[in-house]
Parts: C-alpha cells; sequence; structure tokens
C-alpha cells in the first residue's frame, strides 16, 4: 500500500527558511503594531531643498538616502531625485541605480514565493554560503543558512556544525533562534532546541519565540516555561495580530488535545484573524480533525500557504489542486518529505497515476529518496505497473532499516502486494493480514482499511473464494473510518 | 538684511579685507548660521571668512536659548580649532584669524558680527569628483590617507568629528584634503551640545549604532568609533557614490520587502551584517572595475573600519593588542601605500 506521513498530532513548529524568505514573508517584523507616523527629520528637510536649489547626482542621493532613513516613500521630491539618477546612462552608478530602484518599485508581490526548485537543487548554493562564511565569519544569517542548505543536501552534522555556529554569534536574534529550534529538532534534538529557545532573553516577550518553546515542549512533552507568558502576550494589544497568529494556534492546539474544544475554538479564532501560514495550516490540520471553525479563505491571500492549501485541497477531493499545493510546499520546506509524501500517496491512491508518482518520487531531492515511506511509495507504484525486480531491490533496502511501527506495517502490506504480484498468494495474504492486525495494534484503523482495500483488489483479481469476504471488510472498514479519498471509487474498483 | 550679510567691503584686523559674498556651500552642517565670504589680506592670501550670524536666534520661539545655543557652539568649535592651530595639524582646516567687527547698521548689538577666516579651498570632495572625466584611483586614495591623518590628528587631541561626509572634506590646491567643520565635533576634555545628540552628524551618514542609540561604552571611546565608520564611509562614497549607511539601509530594506523596523541594536545586528555584507559585495565589484590590484585591500580596509557592531570595527590586529581600539595609524599606513603604488602606476602610464 502507499503510505502517507503520520498525521495524529501537529503543532505549530517554526519554519525553517532562509533568511530572505523569512524576511519577505514578515517573519522578522516586529512583534509591536506598526505606528504610521512618518517622522520629522530636519536634515530631510535640508536635503530636500539642497535637492530644489542643486540638482545633481550628490544631492539627488543626499535625499534619497534621507527618505529610506525615515522610510518616507511617498515623496514627491525623492521620487523625483531617483528618476534623476534613473536617467543618468554612466554605468558606475550601478549601486545609486539600484538605490533609487529599489525606491520607485512596489513591495514584492508574494505570490508564489518560496516555489524556485532551481535554486535549491544546485549544490552551488552550498559553496556560495561555505564563501560566504569563509569571507564572513561572524554573520550568524549566513551560518544558519549554509545550516539549512546542508539540511536540504541530507548533511545532517555538517548542518548541526553550521548552526551551532549561527546560535554562538546570534542567540539573540528571533531568526536565528527560530532556525536553529527547527534545525535541532530535525535532527532529532528537541531538548537542544528547547534549551536554547529557554535560555533566550525573547523566551517570554516575543510571540515568536514562545510558541516555538511550547509547540517543542508539547512535542516531547516536557513543562513550557512560556505558558503564562503566552496568555499575557495573547492579551498584549499592542502586539500585531499576525505576530501572535502562531502562539494562539499553538495554545489552541493544546486545548484541543486536552478535549477543552470550546478555549481551543477561541484560540483558533485569534489565529485566524492575520494567520501567518504556518498558523493557517495548523487551523486546516485541526479542521480535518474537528469542526470546530468555519472554513477560512485561503484565497491565495497569505503568502506561501502552501501547506494548507495541500490540506484543504485534499480535504475537499481536490486531487489535482493538492498535488500542486504540495509540490509548492515542497520548494518551500525542501528538508521536509511531507509534502513529496502527500503528493506521492495522493497521485498514486487518490488519483491511480503509478507513472506519475514514479517520476515525482524520482525527480525528488536525493535527501527525500532515502526517506522510507517514499521508497515504499515508489515499490508500491513500480510493482503496480509490472516493474517487480526493482520494487523487490527498493523493499529489500528499506525493509532492514524501519524501526517505526506505522512504516513497518505500510512496508509489510506492499510486501504482500509484491507476493501477490509474483503468484506467491499464500505469503501475500500473511502479509496483509499481518500489516492489518499491526495497524489495528497502534489503533491506526485508517491505515488498516486502506490495507484491506488493497488486499480486497488483489483478492478479487486473482478471483479468490475470499474475494467477497475481503471486498466486504474493505467497504465496512473505509465507510467506518471515514477514508474519503476512496469512498468515492471504492464501487468502480471493487463491484457495488 | 541679516547683519552677518553686511561684511562685503570691511577691512578687517590683521589687514583682511572682506570681498564679496560667497553662495553657501550647500551642504554644510549649521550653514544656515553663517554668512561665507571671500576675503584677501595685503600679502595677496585669498581665504574664506565665515560670519556668524546670530540675529537667526532672535526668529526661534525662545531667543534666549537658541543665542545661547548657537554662542556655546561657536564657542566650543573655536576653540577645538584653535587647539588644532596650535599644534600645526596640517590635515584639518585650521583658522588663519578669527575676531569680531563693528559693522555700519541698526542691529544694536548684533553690529558686532563674529567671524573666523579659513583657507580658501578649491571645493569639497564631490566638486572635484564633479570634475572628473574618469575615475582618479591616486586622487581618492591619497585623498582618504590624507582624511585619516586629518582624524588621527584630532584624536589624539581627544576631539572626535563625528561628522565626515564628502562635503566635510575640503580640498586644497597643494596641500590635498584635509577634514573640515567641527561643529558637530565632540571633546574628551570638555562638554558640549553635540555631546547628548544621538546622532551628532548627518543622519545618512551615521553608523548603525546611532540608529538605535545604542552605545559599546559610556565613557568618549564610540564617538572615535563613529569615525571610523565615517572614514570607511568615505570609500563607499568614492567606489559607490553612496554613504555606507545609504548602502546598508538600502539592502536592508530590500531584504525586508521595504518593511524593516528597529527592535534593539544587538537583535537586529544580524540583519545589518547581512546588508552590510551586501554592500560589500556591490563596493567589491565597484572596485575591482576602479582598482584593480588594490581592490581587495579598499574592501578589506573598508570591512574593518565600516563594521557595524562597534565592539568588533577596526584592525583585528589592533583588537588583539593592547593598544586602544581607536588607533588609525595601520590603516593611515595602508592608505598611503595603496595611494603610493596608484600614483606609481599612474606616471608610468
Amino acid at each position: 500500500m502507499s503510505g502517507t506521513f503520520n498525521d495524529t498530532y501537529r503543532q505549530v513548529f517554526p519554519r525553517w527558511l532562509d533568511y530572505k524568505s523569512a524576511s519577505l514573508l514578515g517573519l522578522l517584523h516586529i512583534a509591536e503594531i506598526k505606528k504610521n507616523i512618518l517622522t520629522v527629520n530636519p536634515s530631510y528637510n535640508e536635503s530636500e531643498e539642497n535637492w530644489i536649489k542643486n540638482k545633481t547626482i550628490f544631492t539627488a542621493v543626499d535625499l534619497l538616502g534621507e527618505a529610506l532613513f525615515i522610510k518616507n516613500y511617498s515623496s514627491k521630491k525623492a521620487l523625483e531625485a531617483a528618476k534623476y539618477i534613473l536617467s543618468h546612462q554612466n554605468d558606475s552608478l550601478f549601486f545609486l541605480k539600484e538605490i533609487a530602484k529599489h525606491y520607485i518599485e512596489d513591495e514584492k508581490s508574494l505570490n508564489n514565493i518560496c516555489t524556485n526548485k532551481e535554486n535549491y537543487f544546485e549544490r552551488k548554493q552550498v559553496h556560495r554560503l561555505r564563501q560566504l562564511v569563509h569571507e564572513y565569519t561572524l554573520n550568524p544569517i549566513a551560518w544558519s543558512d549554509l545550516s539549512l542548505f546542508h539540511a536540504i543536501l541530507g548533511n545532517h552534522k555538517k548542518s548541526r556544525e553550521a548552526m551551532l555556529v549561527a546560535t554562538k554569534l546570534g542567540k539573540g536574534n528571533r531568526f536565528i533562534l527560530r532556525s536553529a529550534a527547527r534545525c535541532f529538532l530535525h535532527i532529532g534534538e528537541p531538548d537542544v532546541s528547547l534549551d536554547l529557545l529557554k535560555r533566550s532573553d525573547l523566551c517570554g516577550f516575543d510571540p515568536w519565540i514562545n510558541s516555538a518553546e511550547i509547540a517543542i515542549a508539547d512535542k516531547i512533552e516536557r513543562k513550557s516555561y512560556c505558558i503564562s507568558s503566552a496568555k499575557n502576550l495573547l492579551k498584549d494589544n499592542n502586539l500585531s495580530p499576525f505576530s501572535k497568529s502562531e502562539l494562539a494556534a499553538c495554545l489552541g492546539t493544546i486545548e484541543f488535545k486536552n478535549g477543552s474544544n470550546k478555549k481551543g475554538k477561541l484560540y483558533f479564532k485569534e489565529a485566524l484573524l492575520d494567520p501567518s501560514e504556518n498558523a493557517l495550516a495548523q487551523i486546516q490540520w485541526i479542521l480535518s480533525r474537528a469542526n470546530i471553525l468555519n472554513n477560512p479563505d485561503l484565497s491565495n491571500t497569505i503568502p506561501a500557504s502552501y501547506e494548507a492549501q495541500a490540506r484543504y485541497h485534499f480535504r475537499n477531493e481536490n486531487f489535482s489542486e493538492s498535488i500542486s499545493a504540495a509540490e509548492k510546499w515542497a520548494c518551500f520546506q525542501q528538508f521536509s518529505s511531507m509534502p513529496i509524501i502527500l503528493a506521492s500517496y495522493i497521485t498514486s491512491v487518490c488519483l491511480d497515476d503509478d507513472n506519475k508518482n514514479i517520476s515525482l518520487i524520482k525527480e525528488s531531492l536525493p535527501i527525500h529518496q532515502k526517506n522510507h515511506t517514499i521508497l515504499n511509495n515508489l515499490s508500491f507504484s513500480l510493482i503496480r505497473t509490472g516493474k517487480l525486480d526493482e520494487a523487490k531491490q527498493i523493499l529489500d533496502c528499506i525493509v532492514q532499516d524501519v524501526s517505526d511501527d506505522n512504516e513497518k506495517n505500510v512496508i509489510t502490506a506492499t510486501q504482500g502486494l509484491y507476493f501477490y504480484r509474483i503468484g506467491e498468494i499464500q505469503t501475500g495474504l500473511e502479509n496483509y493480514q499481518k500489516a492489518i492486525r499491526g495497524f489495528e495494534k497502534i489503533k491506526d484503523y485508517r491505515s488498516a482499511a486502506i490495507a484491506s482495500y488493497y488486499w480486497a483488489i488483489e483478492e478479487k483479481r486473482i478471483q479468490s473464494k475470499n474475494a467477497a469476504e475481503r471486498i466486504a471488510d474493505a467497504k465496512k472498514r473505509l465507510k467506518n473510518n471515514n477514508v474519503f479519498e476512496l469512498q468515492k471509487k471504492v464501487n468502480l474498483v471493487l463491484g457495488p | 538684511m541679516r547683519p552677518a550679510e553686511c561684511l562685503q567691503g570691511v577691512d578687517l584686523p590683521g589687514n583682511w579685507h572682506v570681498v564679496s559674498i560667497l553662495t553657501k556651500p550647500n551642504t554644510s552642517t549649521g550653514g544656515k548660521f553663517s554668512v561665507g565670504y571671500k576675503a584677501v589680506n595685503d600679502k595677496g592670501q585669498t581665504a574664506y571668512l565665515k560670519a556668524l550670524d546670530f540675529s537667526s536666534a532672535f526668529q526661534s520661539p525662545d531667543p534666549a536659548r537658541a543665542l545661547q545655543q548657537l554662542t556655546t557652539a561657536f564657542n566650543f568649535e573655536r576653540d577645538l580649532l584653535l587647539k588644532c592651530k596650535g599644534r600645526r595639524f596640517k590635515r584639518i582646516v585650521t583658522p588663519l584669524a578669527d575676531g569680531s567687527v563693528n559693522i555700519n547698521g541698526s542691529y544694536g548689538p548684533l553690529n558686532n558680527v563674529m567671524y573666523i577666516i579659513f583657507e580658501l579651498a578649491d571645493g569639497d570632495i564631490r566638486s572635484q569628483i564633479a570634475q572628473w572625466h574618469s575615475f582618479d584611483l591616486a586622487w581618492a586614495l591619497r585623498s582618504l590617507h590624507h582624511s585619516a591623518i586629518g582624524l588621527q590628528q584630532l584624536h589624539t587631541l581627544g576631539i572626535a568629528h563625528q561628522d565626515i561626509k564628502p562635503s566635510n572634506i575640503l580640498v586644497f590646491p597643494i596641500e590635498g584634503s584635509k577634514v573640515a567643520d567641527l561643529g558637530r565635533a565632540s571633546s574628551i576634555h570638555c562638554e558640549s551640545e553635540v555631546d547628548s545628540f544621538p546622532i551628532p552628524g548627518d543622519a545618512g551618514y551615521a553608523p548603525p549604532e546611532q540608529w538605535y542609540s545604542w552605545k559599546i561604552s559610556n565613557d568618549f571611546s564610540p564617538r572615535y568609533l563613529y569615525d571610523f565608520y565615517l572614514l570607511g564611509s568615505l570609500v563607499f562614497f568614492f567606489f559607490l557614490g553612496c554613504s555606507a549607511t545609504q548602502a546598508i539601509e538600502t539592502n536592508l530594506l530590500k531584504a525586508h520587502n521595504k518593511q524593516f523596523d528597529q527592535t534593539d541594536f544587538l537583535h537586529d545586528l544580524p540583519y545589518i551584517q547581512s546588508a552590510f555584507i551586501e554592500s560589500l559585495e556591490a563596493l567589491k565589484t565597484s572596485a575591482s572595475k576602479l582598482a584593480g590590484n588594490s581592490a581587495d585591500e579598499i574592501v578589506m580596509i573598508v570591512k574593518q573600519l565600516c563594521e557595524p557592531d562597534p565592539r568588533r570595527r577596526g584592525d583585528p590586529k589592533v583588537l588583539r593588542s593592547r593598544r586602544p581600539q581607536h588607533d588609525l595609524q595601520s590603516y593611515i599606513s595602508r592608505f598611503d601605500r595603496i595611494a603610493f603604488l596608484a600614483e606609481k602606476r599612474m606616471t608610468r602610464q
């Protein structure tokens, strides 16, 4: 069977992004609500006077510099100065032209942000960053970005080392702290993440740091030191709703987990005021568990909300849209296997497009091609397209390394399919039985229903005498466990 | 007409004669409170006369306070200049004479106009560059060398200039570049009103720590480090046409999609450093075109002088030694060496 990731619980862990993406998404903005008061600066007026009196490159640059310093993007005179600089043909003014262009240009559109696959696939990025940290050793941002790209290439050790340097240089900075927290969580050291966050001066004051601390403490079932300060932060009207969204979603999830749906709903409502993409993804996850909120508007207004869109479309059975969103999510969080797993699951299970699934996995980053679930999904599609030898090789490789119960059961079910296809019916049957019992043991009844569906297909294909019984069992399980993605086609595949 | 505008044709003590009024330097700080003249002495020496205009204080809502501020600032600057003159510093624009003159008119006590006479410069480095047909590397590096000496001379007297910018580096026909305008300077020996300003100089040139009113320590040493940054900023001006602050600010706002808001200096420092690195990359591109073999050395000097973290600003060798962090000597030598090499290359051509 094709497997998916363990989605029984989700928390609002901080995203691990490169500096450019994090800053463009506004994750590094101040938490306080911005007061749009233009600073009165006497030297700005003087520069404006000088520009009016004497229009030269120098007075134009001075005026632009002053306008940028006080972030006055609406000054007609400064705009005039910017156009004056741009009108010059001299190549040596390239940087002044950059300043002028920056002044004139509108804010960048954030639609389709971080969906550029090419940038990340190339090892050039790591090479460039290594050169950068060599030249500017004390820049924590370059170290943090280097750590991320090492993680994308699957070099956990190097990623860890680079992030340790970044935290030593920038432990008081939100971007570094959140990146480090996600990095250590990713490489299986959540204690280090928690320790870093707890020791930070920002813990208790910055909602972004608080949400990270609470989410990670929740994940490893530790006591969070930030819960009480988090509640105060949420009450603080000086903080922007955007800065509080992840914290509210995080607390909402904890309340939901503890059975206080009513309290949880209030937190999620707060998170919805101006959500970050991560908070929105959390809301989509909670909606797949309980109908405690109205479905939020997902009309692409939240930049980079690819995970939220993938989840939303999957739940609403818009499978093609969900795959497209998952592909963008994969570019956005390249080190994460979850989007590839989701896309692969939908392609093979919901759309029955095994050839597309094979190419999707083979085109994914090398790091994902080491993931057991992804490799299992590849073997599943290879078996169904008749490439049995290749599938067998992959299954033999992964079966030795798997320790996770869920993954073991998924692989056992795929092995069952393999044995059915090579004609060893009894071994196939035993494998499917073992997989279903395994799923039931860990109370994953949904996966047990999916395994029984594929088992029934095989029984029907070989026209076994037990086929009818298997089909009835599969239909019952799919219905009882709300496997919505298969319910529509179950009668088509297995018969009425 | 203001009293300070009535000096044309007046004879002054020391055989100076005021010839004509000059247009005000367009970017000089405090220029609103002074009027410039061309003056000559009996030996034919031409000079620049700066006449102080105290009448503007009476336009202020609190004339007494404004007058006090003007006179204190004038006296402070004059005292600093006289100290420099006493030490015969060649890289500081020092006064040739100063005093007051009574003019005919009905301005009451304001009839007595205070003035200072300086050597007449060819212009500032901006006006020099404006005349260039192609980039003159040797001249630019020599000007930086002279500016570094000027700053070092001020520092030895316990004075931090705090307003080094292209319009405050004056160019003289024979002597080369000199540091001018001590109107925003601070002295370790006596307090001035400027000491309380979060940004004593021009905001468009201010080092990042001044944006946050952050200080490495409460003593005088951070002020010397402002001068380091401002000296490095002059290199930005020569090679990119803007100040280090303008370059950093642009890259910072570009990275944050025009939405960067300050929080705390130490928190924001990584962002500023990142923007600084981008600025250095642009500088490197320009310097490699204009300075050839010296480009790496120039970029390295700027990297050290303009380091956004004042705790690490300056020559790493000095930082590791027991010498004071604000010792400019190594930069004077380095600028001298690369200027010499550029001059040598130029003469060969």
